[in-house]
């Protein structure tokens, strides 16, 4: 090509470019590269059974006057209420009407979750019980020696606090395989000695028999030497004793799997971190653009996952009018790695204009955290709306379902500005167990002004055994796994414990690992979609029958699909009508079954 | 203008055909949707480099610009944002691999295409060099075939004129004039040779000889009508005609000596088309040469013969005449050389009378002859065409005023 041809050639390439760059000037194509964020709400009409009768068994759990406050009964409640088990309360100072409830309407199981049982003495209500192959758990230790013999409990010396577990009956899926030897797990122990008919379900870590059943009369005792179901994180394991208890236990399960990524997208920090630059030559923005997220998004293929990305607009200490605007570097990373998320169908949700916690005055203890308190609640307001702003900026029309605090710190009556500014706000999501720290957002899950409160109950990379026995819980009481982990968990020394990304990525893998591996019936969703699964799933009522070889399900208010985990005890499912089925564990003469109910009518036929 | 050929018809049909099974079998029939975003290697750039390779550079861009708008559907239809197509390499990298595929592999295909017409030009124009070196060869074997003949091998050879030519040792004028004719005809493949005679005292050149009927040189003719004649009898020039082509202009001319004196010329009018050539020329110039070495010991040998003629006269004793008269005939029959013979009966004049009365009438080359015995006359015109043969009897009887008797 003559040079003549050439200049006339790159004069005309200009040309081109010059119109092209006019006409994206003229036209708004703006709107070819927005993106949405607007969930479909399922169209659906609840049906009821015609065969619910009043005949269902129910189980009976003792209380005490005089134990108010006791969190081993209000634990208890939360767990049979989420699993829609039905039982009466009583207490255990209402002689008569004990005697009654157990010896009339025969409840399936008796409960006692109470210690405040030394003036009791009424122990003939529980032989007859038992003498009728009645089956008795004693939720909390007590020193009241009336119960020894039923117990199986030959000497009761003195109180030892105690701490760890490790089980000798494997009853529940990776629950039961956990051994804890840390202080993670603390007891307020008898220190007893026991019959050597009792089975021991459980240790404790310095060899204390921690749980065990014992046969009296006709009937089995389960007794808990310990003060552990105070804690709510081991509803899970709560759940599944009473579970073991019984020959034929019908337990309903959320069935989800949710996976938070707080701090994303957020501004990534600027420059080279050691840790990342000596593993991988690069620095933080390649990281985590090109390097973090594919890691990440080969995880949630790999694991089965759909992610709740929590936005974060600039790190500052703003907390004034007027707020700092965000720059333009960052709002690139928020934009590409916003979209990124949306990509994958997950859910935007936010964090925050910065990460200073939604609170004033004394709400949290902001000295300690290094936050500063918001000046007033027009300032909360308007960095809320910034943020509004700012998303319809770089993405496009996105409704905000979810609302994640800062350091799951928060007064909870900002959640009305919140949904002042984002009136799609469905969720708000902070802690299912507490650190004690003041102005902890701690959550059951529950509905709260038609936002739902939905409790992370995990978070991190790092694979522990304790870490484990909160994931392990949350399955084994509401099938739930609800995890959390932040991007830059990496850079912070104390949250990775040094650890390089390999290591971390290793780490978390191995945790979703042991959950697919056991669990990979649990559906993965976004915080949004779980919201509408909840709502589903707590208006629908539950009655359980025992039948001729068999037992019956019948729904009110049901919209499929429900989801139940059922134990029995030396039979085997034949068959299951208006449902499927599927086995997930096996110990001694017992199965764990996984149940989908389809219709509002289910039968389970036994073997013969 | 740009001229869509068959080639390019093909290449659409390929390159739409290709797009559209690879795009239906990786992407549409199949579950794994998502995959088809990240293939490695993706089906798209195979198709691109197969078509950038047959077809070139165009249809390779074509292609890849075709793949390119299929995989950007691809990745919309999977959900994906358009905005991170622009900005993520993970995402663009594979339509600027098509498109520098089909740049580099079409640019290939070009360079080739271009090397191979180069190269089939270069290979024509050696066949060309080939076939004209073919021809030049084949006329130089031809041509050394020739040679080889003229000079050994056939009776054209140079040694056969060598040998022809010296056996003109044993002859006598006129037979070395008939021999030289033949020579002439044979060796440089004469088609018109002329011979003339000098008459020094008129300066005019009268035909002796004639072999070929084509000629436009006039039988008796001023030396200086004709330039080329003139250069040959007044220069002593061998000539030699540069413009072939010049009708009625001898090719060879060369004079005829005897002892230093001119008194003749012979003349070639034409030859065979492939004898135009310098070696011709110089053969006849050899021929001539010869000739002339041979013709002068005839000569003077003829002269030495004082009884030849009758005495003071220029009439042939008869049995000389009947030698001529001989050679005549061998001419007319193997050159068809014509002649015209008058014969009469003389029986009122003697010798010198008729001498007297023939010598204005007959040209020098003529041959007059007596049979004393038979009282016979006999006059000998060589090249003269018998239409001629009435008028000059008319005009010999005239002179002897009638009084001699026709014998036929």
């Amino acid at each position: 090509m003559s040079f003549v041809r050439k200049i006339i050639l790159f004069i005309g390439i200009l040309f081109v470019i010059g119109v092209f760059v006019q006409i994206f000037r003229v036209l708004n194509f703006s709107e070819f590269f927005q993106v949405k964020q607007e969930y479909i709400k399922e169209d659906y009409s609840p049906v009821s059974s015609k065969k619910i009768t009043k005949k269902y068994s129910k189980i009976l759990v003792i209380n005490s006057l005089s134990d108010s406050e006791n969190s081993v009964f209000n634990n208890l409640k939360k767990t049979f209420d989420y699993s829609k088990i039905n039982y009466d309360v009583i207490n255990i100072e209402e002689i008569n009407e004990l005697r009654n409830e157990i010896n009339k309407k025969k409840p399936s199981m008796v409960l006692i979750v109470t210690e405040k049982v030394d003036n009791f003495d009424e122990i003939g209500i529980f032989n007859k019980y038992l003498t009728k192959g009645g089956k008795i758990a004693f939720l909390i230790r007590n020193s009241n020696n009336i119960f020894n013999k039923m117990a199986g409990i030959s000497e009761i010396n003195n109180y030892v606090n105690t701490s760890g577990i490790k089980f000798n009956i494997h009853f529940f899926p990776g629950l039961t395989e956990l051994e804890i030897n840390s202080n993670y797990l603390s007891h307020s122990q008898l220190d007893v000695n026991i019959e050597n008919n009792c089975k021991v379900i459980a240790y404790s870590k310095n060899n204390n028999p921690l749980i065990w059943t014992h046969e009296a009369y006709a009937g089995n005792i389960l007794y808990v030497n310990s003060t552990m179901f105070q804690d709510k994180i081991n509803r899970g394991l709560l759940l599944q004793l009473v579970s073991f208890l019984s020959d034929n236990f019908l337990t309903t399960i959320f069935n989800a799997k949710l996976f938070n990524i707080d701090d994303f997208p957020a501004p990534i920090k600027p420059g080279q971190d050691k840790i990342i630059y000596d593993y991988y030559r690069k620095d933080n923005e390649y990281f985590y653009k090109y390097i973090w997220w594919s890691d990440l998004y080969n995880f949630k293929e790999k694991f089965n996952l759909k992610l709740t990305g929590l936005i974060i607009g600039i790190y500052n200490l703003s907390v004034k009018i007027p707020l700092e605007n965000f720059h333009i570097k960052e709002k690139l990373d928020l934009k590409f790695l916003g979209r990124k998320l949306l990509e994958t169908n997950g859910e935007l949700g936010l964090h925050g204009y910065n990460h200073n916690p939604l609170a004033v005055d004394e709400d949290i203890n902001f000295k300690k955290f290094g936050y500063k308190k918001w000046a007033n609640e027009k300032a909360i307001r308007n960095s809320l709306i910034k943020m509004k702003h700012l998303m319809a900026d770089l993405y496009g029309h996105i409704n905000i379902y979810t609302y994640v605090p800062p350091s799951n710190l928060m007064n909870t009556q900002f959640v009305n500005i919140i949904k002042d500014v984002f009136p799609n706000l469905k969720v708000v999501a902070g802690v299912y167990t507490s650190g004690s720290e003041k102005g902890e957002l701690v959550q059951e899950f529950e509905f709260v002004n038609d936002v739902l409160y939905t409790p992370r109950i995990s978070s991190g990379y790092i694979y522990s055994e304790e870490k484990m026995w909160q994931i392990y819980n949350g399955i084994a009481h509401v099938g739930l796994v609800n995890h959390f982990i932040h991007p830059d968990d990496l850079l912070d020394y104390n949250r990775s414990k040094n650890k390089t990304w390999k290591e971390l990525r290793e780490n978390i893998h191995k945790i979703f690992k042991k959950i697919n591996d056991r669990f990979g019936f649990i559906r993965p969703m976004t915080n949004i979609e779980f919201y509408y699964e909840y709502k589903k799933y707590s208006n629908t009522g539950l009655f359980f029958e025992k039948k001729y070889n068999g037992v019956e399900i019948h729904y009110e208010n049901f919209v499929p699909p429900i989801f139940h985990l059922y134990k029995i005890r030396n039979k085997t499912i034949k068959k299951v009508t208006g449902g499927e089925f599927y086995e997930i564990h096996r110990y001694n003469n017992s199965r764990i079954y996984f149940i989908e109910a389809k219709e509002r009518d289910v039968k389970i036929l036994f073997n013969d | 203008m740009f001229k869509i050929g068959k080639k390019t018809y093909y290449g659409f049909f390929e390159t739409l055909v290709g797009v559209f099974v690879i795009f239906y079998f990786f992407y549409l029939s199949t579950p794994m949707k998502m995959s088809f975003l990240n293939l490695n290697i993706h089906p798209f750039l195979i198709i691109v480099a197969i078509i950038s390779i047959r077809y070139g550079n165009i249809m390779g861009l074509f292609s890849s610009f075709l793949s390119s708008i299929f995989y950007l559907y691809a990745y919309l239809d999977s959900g994906k944002d358009l905005y991170l197509f622009f900005t993520d390499l993970n995402n663009y990298k594979f339509p600027l691999m098509f498109i520098a595929t089909s740049i580099v592999l079409g640019k290939f295909k070009e360079n080739k295409d271009k090397e191979i017409n180069a190269l089939k030009k270069k290979n024509k124009f050696l066949e060309n060099k080939y076939q004209k070196l073919k021809e030049i060869n084949e006329k130089n074997s031809f041509i050394k075939e020739e040679l080889k003949k003229r000079i050994i091998s056939s009776d054209t050879s140079l040694y056969s004129l060598y040998e022809i030519v010296n056996k003109l040792d044993r002859l006598e004028i006129e037979q070395i004039y008939t021999e030289l004719m033949g020579i002439l005809i044979k060796f440089i493949k004469a088609k018109t040779v002329s011979f003339f005679v000098f008459d020094k005292g008129k300066n005019i050149l009268r035909l002796k000889a004639r072999y070929g009927g084509k000629s436009k040189l006039e039988r008796s003719s001023n030396v200086h009508g004709y330039q080329c004649l003139k250069e040959a009898v007044l220069n002593e020039k061998f000539d030699k005609n540069k413009k072939y082509c010049r009708i009625g202009y001898p090719l060879l001319v060369s004079p005829i000596k005897y002892n230093k004196e001119i008194i003749g010329v012979i003349a070639v009018e034409e030859v065979e088309f492939e004898m135009l050539s310098e070696f011709t020329k110089n053969l006849f110039n050899l021929i001539i040469k010869c000739a002339d070495k041979f013709l002068y010991f005839a000569i003077k040998e003829d002269k030495s013969l004082s009884n030849k003629y009758y005495k003071n006269t220029k009439i042939l004793k008869y049995k000389y005449f009947k030698k001529r008269l001989k050679e005549e005939n061998r001419r007319l029959e193997e050159y068809g050389m014509e002649f015209v013979l008058f014969k009469y009966r003389v029986e009122n004049f003697n010798i010198k009378e008729i001498n007297l009365i023939l010598k204005n009438i007959v040209r020098n080359v003529d041959v007059i002859s007596f049979n004393r015995e038979k009282s016979i006359l006999n006059i000998l015109m060589p090249a003269t065409p018998s239409e001629f043969a009435e008028n000059i009897e008319k005009r010999i009887l005239n002179k002897f005023d009638y009084r001699i008797d026709k014998i036929k």
